[in-house]
């Protein structure tokens, strides 16, 4: 089953007087449990494919389908819901809400959710994550006394608490160090493993293309190459 | 919960900011509650003093005045006499809620033989009736007070130093000597200080004007508010009415009984009658007594009775508890009901600008604090504007992984009502705090005339007012909503775009 499907997406910006087209007609299926990589070059469309996908951004024209579902025509309210129960976001940095600690970084999706989940439950959750992220020493620690590794790590647990089906991460390794990275792809890919979540990941590194099931390439807002296995630059 | 946490912090997280906008609201709320009190303590000051020594609750007057404002005029014109007071006291006596009243009156009379005309208000009373409703409100200087039916004049300290500053003489009771320590700074340096002992005064009644050497028996001061009743002079009832042709007590003495009358109104023919008188040319007996009686003097003995003889105000005290309002509501009522010419009005009314001066320098502090409060909102919706677009990434990531509209609202919601509650509420309390230090302090206004104004006495009393800490706590809620509400919309409208694009 696709989790998401695009279907001949366009995105316009306007600049000034003329147009930009950041998307020119992309169609795309992603599958239940893939481990998908977008690449492709700086303003070639990528960080506006994955807003659409995330539904942050709405395309100009086009389907999109999460879930086999619609979602251009989804109010802000029903977007927003949708974000918080099936979709999980790690970002390249402002990741985390500076005033809160990892455990309540990580509980704070789970606390919006309302779903009748005693606090008890919700600790219990974000503990299990923090745990399997490794960072159970830093639990109390606000976001400005973690790394930046250690922040990702933070954000991968929040994007997972909700056990989301779909985790999107627009360059996760980009401010990283390639150890610290490569960690972090580690983990990703474990959890897809696990969970059978779906990631959809971008980035400009070549080396951790490697974790990737499939990999989507995007160049001047055209998809050109859509495939199992890395893809060739 | 989560909203009120993330509120906390982010208002520590930016402290200076926060500082800035609660010292505002520090300031408005101290402002505000400690105002409020002044202005409370001023108009109890002022209920206090005012009416517990000259005016009463509540004033009657003559139903032909035009204006409420009858006690504290321009010149102090005198007003109508009061018809019908005999009826008007029994009504009043059968009043529950009213304690007491005390019939007066009150104009401006004409100071003659000076440098130049002036005029001095004074009021005519009964001054042991007026020692007896008021109780004592009143304390001699020199001389002293006005005693049963004595004739006679008493100034007060201050209008005497008025007084000497435009006529050139200076004022000391009968039968007492000059005392130079009472002496105003300008009398002290005239060598030759001429000194007098009454007043040539000139009342102009409704029909003619009457002069009179009135003799000062003392010189007083009130209590309290001394300053703002200085040119209030008090005299007998009697004199006042002599000086503005009214009908007097004396005169009503001085009527004839009434086989007197009868006799002097008897026509000729009815007098001679009978012819007896000659007829054996002895006087008549019955005559002869009448001659006896006729003879006798007038029974100028018998007790006047003030009452018998024109006012033209009445000044009415209520019981402890009473709604002056609601007294005028019911003595309205009773007036008309037995068809009597009165006009009711509360002191308040009655007194015009004097009674007002507290709500007017309530309404000063109040205008005082909404501007206090418009340059807050203003500086506070700025600062949280500001923060709310310093915090886009925050926000955008926040709505980005689910957090609806509603939530950033309420969180800057909690944000600004949190600093309200902390710094607003800290205001209203050191104001209450600074409201009973100052109130135990016992300030004392030092005889300047605009602390006794602004103290509504001698002694400054502030006092907290619950209507008033409700309307800062309303106020200061307005403000937060008011100031709040520009920010919200700009924070509501942050998406997670803009956070990515602004990264």
């Amino acid at each position: 089953m696709n989790v998401i499907e695009l279907r001949n997406v366009k995105k316009d910006y306007p600049l000034g007087a003329t147009t930009v087209h950041a998307l020119r007609g992309v169609d795309l299926a992603i599958k239940e449990g893939d481990f998908i990589s977008i690449v492709g070059p700086s303003g070639s469309g990528k960080t506006t494919l994955l807003n659409i996908i995330g539904c942050i951004d709405h395309a100009s024209e086009g389907e999109v389908k999460i879930h086999e579902e619609d979602v251009t025509t989804y109010t802000d309210r029903r977007l927003t819901d949708l974000r918080l129960h099936t979709i999980g976001f790690i970002f390249q940095t402002f990741n985390l809400i500076p005033v809160l600690t990892t455990r309540e970084n990580v509980e704070f999706p789970l606390l919006l959710m309302k779903e009748g989940l005693s606090r008890r439950e919700i600790r219990e959750r974000a503990e299990k994550l923090i745990d399997e992220v490794g960072l159970t020493e830093q639990i109390n620690h606000k976001p400005y006394e973690l790394s930046g590794g250690q922040r990702q790590r933070v954000a991968i647990a929040r994007a997972l608490v909700t056990r989301p089906t779909i985790v999107l991460a627009d360059e996760p390794t980009a401010n990283l160090d390639s150890e610290t990275g490569e960690m972090i792809l580690k983990l990703m890919k474990e959890l897809n493993r696990i969970e059978k979540t779906t990631f959809i990941f971008s980035t400009h590194d070549a080396d951790i293309l490697k974790y990737a099931n499939g990999v989507v390439k995007i160049k001047d807002g055209l998809m050109v190459h859509d495939g199992r296995g890395p893809a060739a630059n | 919960m989560l909203t009120l946490k993330i509120a906390w912090r982010s208002l520590l997280r930016h402290k200076a900011k926060s500082f800035v906008i609660g010292i505002i609201l520090f300031l408005g709320a101290f402002i505000m509650t400690l105002g409020d009190a002044t202005a409370i303590g001023m108009r109890r000051g002022i209920e206090e003093n005012v009416v517990k020594s000259l005016t009463g609750n509540v004033v009657l007057v003559s139903n032909e005045e035009t204006k409420d404002n009858v006690l504290f005029t321009p010149m102090m014109k005198p007003l109508k006499v009061l018809k019908e007071y005999d009826r008007v006291r029994s009504v009043l006596q059968q009043q529950p809620y009213v304690k007491d009243f005390l019939p007066m009156t009150r104009g401006g009379v004409s100071i003659l033989g000076g440098q130049e005309m002036n005029f001095m208000g004074t009021i005519g009373v009964n001054f042991d009736d007026f020692q007896r409703v008021f109780g004592n409100p009143i304390k001699p200087v020199e001389g002293h007070l006005l005693h049963g039916s004595e004739h006679g004049i008493l100034l007060n300290v201050q209008g005497r130093q008025n007084q000497y500053k435009s006529q050139g003489y200076w004022l000391v009771p009968q039968g007492t000597e000059l005392d130079r320590a009472n002496l105003s700074a300008e009398a002290k340096k005239e060598p030759n200080l001429e000194v007098r002992s009454s007043l040539a005064l000139e009342g102009f009644g409704e029909v003619n004007s009457t002069n009179k050497d009135v003799p000062v028996v003392g010189v007083m001061r009130f209590k309290s508010l001394n300053t703002l009743f200085q040119e209030v002079t008090i005299m007998d009832i009697e004199t006042y009415r002599e000086l503005f042709g009214y009908y007097t007590a004396e005169d009503v003495v001085e009527k004839l009984p009434a086989r007197e009358s009868a006799l002097l109104s008897a026509g000729e023919d009815s007098l001679f009658e009978g012819g007896d008188i000659y007829a054996s040319g002895q006087t008549s007996s019955s005559v002869s007594a009448l001659e006896k009686q006729i003879k006798a003097p007038a029974k100028v003995t018998r007790k006047i009775n003030f009452d018998d003889a024109a006012y033209n105000y009445v000044s009415v005290l209520l019981k402890p508890g009473q709604s002056v309002d609601g007294a005028v509501g019911k003595l309205k009522q009773v007036m008309k009901d037995n068809n009597l010419p009165v006009k009711v009005l509360s002191w308040k009314k009655a007194s015009g600008q004097l009674a007002s001066t507290a709500d007017i320098l309530q309404i000063i502090i109040y205008v005082f604090v909404i501007l206090l409060f418009f340059v807050a909102i203003i500086i506070i919706m700025n600062t949280l504007s500001m923060n709310a677009l310093e915090r886009t990434e925050e926000f955008g990531m926040m709505r980005a992984v689910g957090a609806q509209k509603g939530f950033v609202t309420k969180m800057f919601l909690a944000e600004t009502f949190s600093l309200s509650f902390v710094f607003g509420g800290a205001g209203i309390l050191v104001g209450v705090i600074a409201t009973w230090v100052v109130r135990g302090l016992h300030i004392g206004s030092a005889g300047n005339e605009i602390f006794e104004l602004l103290f509504g006495g001698e002694i400054f009393r502030p006092t907290l007012g619950f209507v008033g800490l409700v309307v800062g706590i309303i106020g200061l809620a307005a403000v937060t909503v008011l100031a709040v509400l520009y920010p919200v919309r700009v924070a509501r409208r942050i998406t997670p775009l803009d956070a990515i694009n602004r990264h």
